[in-house]
């Protein structure tokens, strides 16, 4: 029986040894490389074909976009090198020349059009909800194109930030399989290899067109789903840079000599009030005295030990393009909510249904104990109830959301306000908020093309949003970075990419 | 032999049906399914359209009759992050989970005997005690602590060892000794209790009244005896190993289908969740029944039959 026993281990042993397919991690060992351990790379290379944040950072290292968006939210251009309304429902956009790309094909308006046709018909683009409001892409010349949309859209070229240029006669060769498989883009970077959910790796495009251009000739990214993973790359010296981590590690690894980035993400966390329920928050100055009763100071420094940004009294941060400079966060002060609720006939508060999220963003459930408590000092006794993802979906779609819940307003990538905004409005499934002066001014907002003119009436909404307290404004998400203490000079954007140009491997 | 080969084999879809019934369930407990399809800002009227469009209006046991008749085809729907068919999606990852555990199952028969048979052959001294308290221990630790310990260890302090990811056998050893560890000491605690109750044994001490020498006694009467039970026990953890292996291989980034799994738990991409687990399923319905035939193999005594 031994020499049997034997057999088998033996047998083991051979298919341990055997050949799986499994790829050669990547390490960096040179100054000019990085290894990134991402929270996820793409599930496909074609930039069509994911529309997640975490797709962002590794697209926008293999490709340009027609626009790009400034630390303020502010659209600003890249392959586009202006744009204007010429018509009711027509943009005009001129194109940069002399851009190719990776395999030498030219970039021009035929490229564009190709793109976003592609991106609004083809079964497998995830984009085609971005730019669906678009009828018509007709080239005028080779560097010009006029966009038709279906209505009066002002939002067009920000949603024109989620479309990535790729060489589309290539394209057409090889169809989206091959594409994603051998995937040919413009940006800084060109395809090297790639191993699906496991890793990436790019190489430094040396004919790229911008003037300022990082020193990094290769960087591997790293599919790290799991945040302790994530950790341990860097501790390990197997990653040089690691994204979103906990504040607590990031405490702890900062203690440990690593350096981070704290740039928090382009995502509002709030308390929506369901205004449209009969309840002590239909009345505006319950809604107030709770943004008076919660001190969001101590949440931020706190719970989220000072890596994020408490918000502004609005549903949107300074990165974002709708931020209105003039709204400042409701001050921390028991005694004016408590006098604000005496007047609305609540002197001894009452109690109030409250569904919260349950790990959808960090802290959320922390953060909700810690509300609850400080507004049981004014009286209002919270009854929490923490939803699991999905039961918090079932709820948020079918509008059965207690009177006060909570949600993570999204307006990454594109960094304007149309999410947050349209969230107050009446056109939402939730339905917390129905108020026709509000709904008529945000449409009025979505069709005016002049910026200006258009900032004028969001900054309006914005300001009712505030002063009706349509919610209690609390934090952005944070997202948090950390790096070998031996890494310089690199900045993560709001827009969730990465900035490499002044990047240095010391 | 084959008449009983033949029924275990028969039983492998009435276990796939009750497994995917299972995961059916509690899916649809878990909250509307169209949430996972629109955005957070879908107006009534399009979660309408994707409810119909999906079936999700369909009376409850209609939605299951059609899942069903998917399943037998092996069709569980496009992968809602991947956008492709998720059936598709796992094969690819199963051979780095097999990997992975055939690597621990490896790690816990040789040390787990190791020790068993040092503890059992040493009882009662301070070999016994250390080798049974580091079987406490491997069986009382969770799985992620032993992990983020090896990795302090012998990847951020040593440098010895790689934290992440997958390549060459550096890369198994850490991930194959957090997921072994566990089963070795299940495997010596066993081995320890074998060898004890054949060491009291009549016919160890008729053999040592003979003048066996000890080396002989031990192979040929105390090991051989010992190893029903501890292959039994092996047996028993193999299908524990490749479902086990989701913990470590989510802390290690090891690229396997139970990372793969529990990703897709978080995201509720049902159709590789569903895809994911009938795989399992399967493996380990067919790991067991290799298993049953592996004891008659090694031992002739044991015959197969309902």
């Amino acid at each position: 029986m031994l020499k049997k026993t034997l057999i088998l281990i033996i047998s083991l042993l051979v298919l341990l040894t055997g050949t799986v397919g499994i790829g050669v991690a990547e390490k960096s060992d040179a100054k000019t490389e990085l290894v990134l351990a991402l929270t996820n790379l793409p599930t496909s290379l074609d930039p069509l074909q994911d529309s997640g944040l975490s797709a962002l950072t590794t697209y926008d290292l293999l490709y340009d976009r027609l626009v790009d968006i400034d630390e303020k939210g502010n659209i600003i251009p890249s392959l586009a090198l202006s744009w204007e309304p010429t018509g009711e429902k027509v943009w005009t956009i001129k194109l940069r020349k002399n851009v190719v790309f990776h395999n030498g094909e030219n970039f021009d308006a035929y490229t564009v059009k190709s793109v976003i046709d592609r991106a609004l018909t083809a079964p497998e683009s995830k984009q085609s909800a971005q730019v669906s409001l678009i009828s018509e892409v007709r080239v005028i010349d080779g560097y010009t194109v006029e966009i038709e949309t279906k209505e009066p859209w002002a939002l067009l070229v920000n949603r024109l930030s989620r479309l990535w240029m790729y060489p589309t006669k290539y394209f057409d060769e090889v169809g989206p399989q091959g594409f994603s498989e051998n995937p040919i883009g413009g940006g800084e970077y060109k395809f090297v290899k790639w191993k699906q959910d496991d890793y990436l790796v790019l190489e430094k495009n040396e004919n790229y067109w911008r003037k300022e251009q990082s020193g990094i000739k290769k960087i591997t990214l790293r599919h790290t789903p799991d945040i302790t993973a994530r950790i341990n790359a860097v501790q390990a010296g197997e990653a040089d840079m690691a994204f979103i981590i906990d504040p607590e590690q990031a405490v702890m690894m900062e203690g440990l000599g690593y350096k981070l980035i704290s740039q928090p993400i382009g995502q509002a966390y709030i308390y929506f009030f369901r205004t449209t329920l009969d309840s002590p928050l239909s009345d505006v100055r319950v809604r107030q005295a709770i943004n008076y009763a919660v001190d969001k100071d101590i949440i931020v420094n706190e719970i989220f030990m000072g890596k994020t940004r408490k918000l502004d009294g609005q549903p949107v941060g300074p990165d974002c393009s709708g931020y209105n400079p003039n709204i400042s966060a409701y001050p921390y002060d028991v005694e004016k909510a408590k006098k604000l609720l005496t007047e609305a006939g609540y002197p001894d508060g009452f109690t109030i249904d409250f569904d919260g999220t349950a790990g959808l963003t960090p802290k959320d459930k922390e953060a909700a104990v810690l509300i609850a408590d400080q507004l049981s000092k004014v009286g209002i006794t919270m009854k929490i109830t923490l939803n699991e993802r999905g039961v918090y979906l079932d709820k948020l779609f079918n509008a059965k959301m207690a009177p006060f819940w909570a949600i993570s307003l999204n307006y990454a990538p594109t960094m304007d306000a149309y999410g947050p905004l349209n969230n107050a409005t009446s056109f939402t499934a939730h339905k917390s908020n129905a108020d026709p002066e509000f709904d008529a001014k945000y449409l009025k907002w979505l069709a005016i093309f002049n910026p200006e003119e258009g900032k004028v009436i969001s900054d309006e909404l914005l300001q009712r949003y505030h002063d009706d307290a349509l919610a209690l404004f609390l934090w952005q998400v944070p997202g948090v970075y950390v790096l070998q203490p031996n890494i310089e000079g690199i900045k993560m954007r709001p827009d969730y990419t990465i900035d490499l140009t002044n990047a240095v491997v010391k | 032999m084959v008449k009983y080969f033949l029924y275990r084999v028969s039983l492998i879809p009435l276990i796939i049906l009750g497994v995917v019934t299972i995961v059916f369930i509690i899916l649809r407990l878990s909250g509307d399914p169209v949430s996972l399809f629109v955005g957070q800002d879908a107006t009534p009227a399009e979660i309408e359209e994707v409810r119909e469009e999906m079936g999700f209006n369909d009376p409850m046991i209609v939605q299951y009759g059609k899942y069903l008749g998917d399943v037998i085809r092996l069709d569980f729907g496009n992968s809602m992050r991947y956008g492709v068919p998720a059936f598709n999606l796992l094969p690819k990852r199963l051979p780095a989970t097999l990997q992975l555990a055939s690597f621990a199952l490896f790690i816990s028969i040789f040390i787990g005997i190791l020790f068993g048979t040092v503890s059992a052959l040493k009882q009662g001294t301070v070999l016994d005690a250390i080798c049974s308290t580091i079987t406490l221990i491997g069986q009382g630790a969770p799985v992620f602590w032993i992990g983020v310990m090896l990795i302090l260890l012998f990847s951020v302090k040593l440098k010895l060892l790689p934290a992440t990811g997958a390549g060459g056998i550096e890369h198994l050893i850490l991930p194959g000794f957090t997921l072994g560890i566990f089963f070795a000491a299940r495997v010596a605690r066993i081995t320890r209790a074998a060898i004890l109750d054949i060491i009291a044994q009549q016919y160890i001490w008729t053999a040592r009244a003979k003048g066996a020498d000890e080396k002989r006694v031990f192979t040929l009467h105390i090991a051989k005896n010992a190893a029903i039970s501890v292959i039994t026990i092996i047996g028993l953890s193999i299908p524990s190993l490749i479902g086990g292996a989701v913990m470590t291989e989510a802390i290690f980034n090891w690229p396997g289908i139970g990372g793969f799994i529990v990703t897709a738990v978080f995201n509720r991409d049902y159709a590789i969740v569903q895809a994911g687990v009938v795989i399992l399923a399967m493996t380990v319905a067919v790991t067991n029944i290799v298993v049953d035939f592996i004891y008659c193999y090694l031992d002739p005594r044991i015959k197969l039959g309902r």
